[in-house]
């Protein structure tokens, strides 16, 4: 006796309803859209918290059964489904669902009218600002706050670190490195990608006294053909 | 027009569907309001989705401090009023009539408690607690947060201070999170530091989205649709209905992607 609306369900009952809903709880976690764990906006920040005391509910009482979580559960996806489509396909509409930002600083001026809309005080802009590594509000031209609750900020000019361009400095291009040994493991779409080939590497694998690929656990290359190596040991 | 019309269309085809369901025996407005225990699967659709509708309501009405869980009550209210959502859509014992007025009013509390955060912070929040000072422990403080010196140790890392003698401050915020600030010779050097003059700038805004441009920040920043022109004959782009986002930058330039 696991299905159904149980009274009294036994304690084999409970493990396997356990197990069950562990598999329902994994199927959520893989098929639910990466914006709504980032918990964007209000719509994403919904589901993400009723979705685990929904998905538990079985275990909680016998008398829930697995078809009264099943469709809420597929009624929250559908629902969340429509809002992100509806979200991209009209701006209005998607301002609405998620959210307009408010400008709480402009300009270094602190807009008094904002802060009091979304009752945030003084001290919560101060501690917010001083987790963004702030503590003197006078080196803000703007603080943000954005729909999901998070503050953004942007400091004056010359509050900013100085950068290569300042010093008309050239400095070398960012690229992202790409992995040619995992675990001992070639992958030769990669090294041909970065135009080498296997002879290529295997010579410069000499260099750190490696001839046989398997003993290495990660090589990554960038495109400067600058080898990292990382030895099995 | 045409979109006042699909829209009247679309309200048809929902009553009609309304009504008949109901005569047909498929739904019953009466079971989902007040039985939990006779539900066919398309009156639990209709019961979850008034439960959903109504919390997304209830986060919309909170503000932007919810999803951002902003202060601890922040956190306990979300877990609760979810918990509370979540529990009747689940429970064949519970009636949606009861749930309706239970997440109005935790709202509504949430609302009020807002509120005093804003007008009587004395009464409500709580102080950011002070831990380390100019280099220096202050053990009273650090009893006060309950913090271990591993856990402190452990923040600093997460915060990637190394040295605990650089730390000008760490302060434990009412947010529960923890802010540090570096002594001032460990810091990246800033312009002002090199007494550069740098050029001003201001956020970035979407000026064209899918082909339609915001009158409004065209406006604000003084341009007109020449100068929209100018920018997309520089790329390349004859219509304007090919450009996906544009996106105003900081130093007044138009970002075009098509």
């Amino acid at each position: 006796m696991v299905f159904g609306v149980i009274e009294d369900i036994s304690l084999v009952g409970y493990i396997i309803r356990t197990f069950i809903v562990g598999i329902i709880a994994f199927l959520v976690g893989r098929y639910v859209l990466k914006r709504t764990i980032a918990q964007l906006t209000a719509y994403d920040f919904t589901l993400v918290w009723i979705l685990g005391a929904l998905t538990v509910a079985p275990l909680l009482d016998g008398k829930v059964s697995f078809t009264y979580i099943i469709v809420p559960l597929l009624t929250l996806f559908f629902w969340h489904y429509i809002f992100s489509v509806i979200s991209l396909k009209n701006r209005t509409l998607s301002l609405f669902f998620n959210g307009k930002p408010v400008i709480l600083i402009d300009d270094g001026k602190i807009i008094r009218k904002n802060l009091k809309k979304h009752f945030i005080n003084v001290d919560l802009l101060m501690s917010e600002l001083r987790l963004k590594n702030i503590l003197d509000i006078s080196e803000v031209k703007y603080v943000v706050l954005e729909p999901n609750g998070h503050f953004s900020t942007i400091k004056k000019e010359s509050h900013r670190p100085v950068t290569p361009i300042d010093l008309n400095l050239s400095v070398k291009p960012v690229d992202l490195p790409l992995v040619i040994i995992n675990d001992g493991k070639l992958f030769e779409e990669n090294l041909m990608k970065s135009g080498l080939d296997k002879a290529w590497l295997m010579n410069n694998l000499a260099m750190y006294n490696v001839n046989d690929i398997t003993n290495i656990y990660l090589a990554t290359i960038d495109s400067f053909k600058k080898l990292y190596v990382a030895k099995k040991h | 027009m045409t979109k006042s019309l699909s829209l009247i269309y679309i309200h048809k085809i929902m009553v009609y569907w309304l009504n008949y369901s109901v005569r047909g025996g498929f739904m019953n407005l009466h079971t989902i309001f007040f039985q939990g225990e006779t539900l066919n699967i398309l009156e639990l659709f209709i019961r979850a989705s008034i439960l959903y509708f109504m919390l997304f309501g209830s986060t919309k009405v909170m503000g932007f401090r919810q999803p951002g869980i902003l202060t601890s009550y922040n956190f306990l209210m979300a877990a609760g009023i979810s918990h509370i959502a979540a529990s009747r859509m689940v429970n064949p014992k519970a009636r949606l009539v009861d749930a309706i007025p239970i997440i109005i009013v935790y709202t509504l509390i949430n609302l009020f408690i807002s509120y005093l955060y804003f007008k009587a912070p004395s009464v409500v929040s709580q102080k950011p607690i002070i831990l380390i000072k100019n280099g220096k422990l202050i053990k009273k403080n650090l009893s006060k947060a309950k913090l271990t010196l591993d856990n402190l140790i452990s923040i600093l890392r997460q915060k990637d201070v190394s040295n605990l003698e650089n730390v000008g401050f760490l302060i434990a915020e009412s947010t529960g999170d923890f802010s540090v600030a570096v002594n001032n010779n460990n810091l990246p050097i800033t312009k002002i530091d090199m007494a550069m003059e740098p050029s001003q700038d201001t956020l970035s805004q979407i000026l064209i989205y899918k082909g339609k441009v915001d009158e409004k920040i065209l406006n604000r920043n003084s341009l007109n649709y020449d100068w929209i022109d100018k920018e997309l004959k520089s790329n390349n782009i004859d219509n304007i209905k090919a450009v996906y986002l544009g996106l105003l930058t900081t130093d007044k330039k138009l970002y075009i992607s098509p």
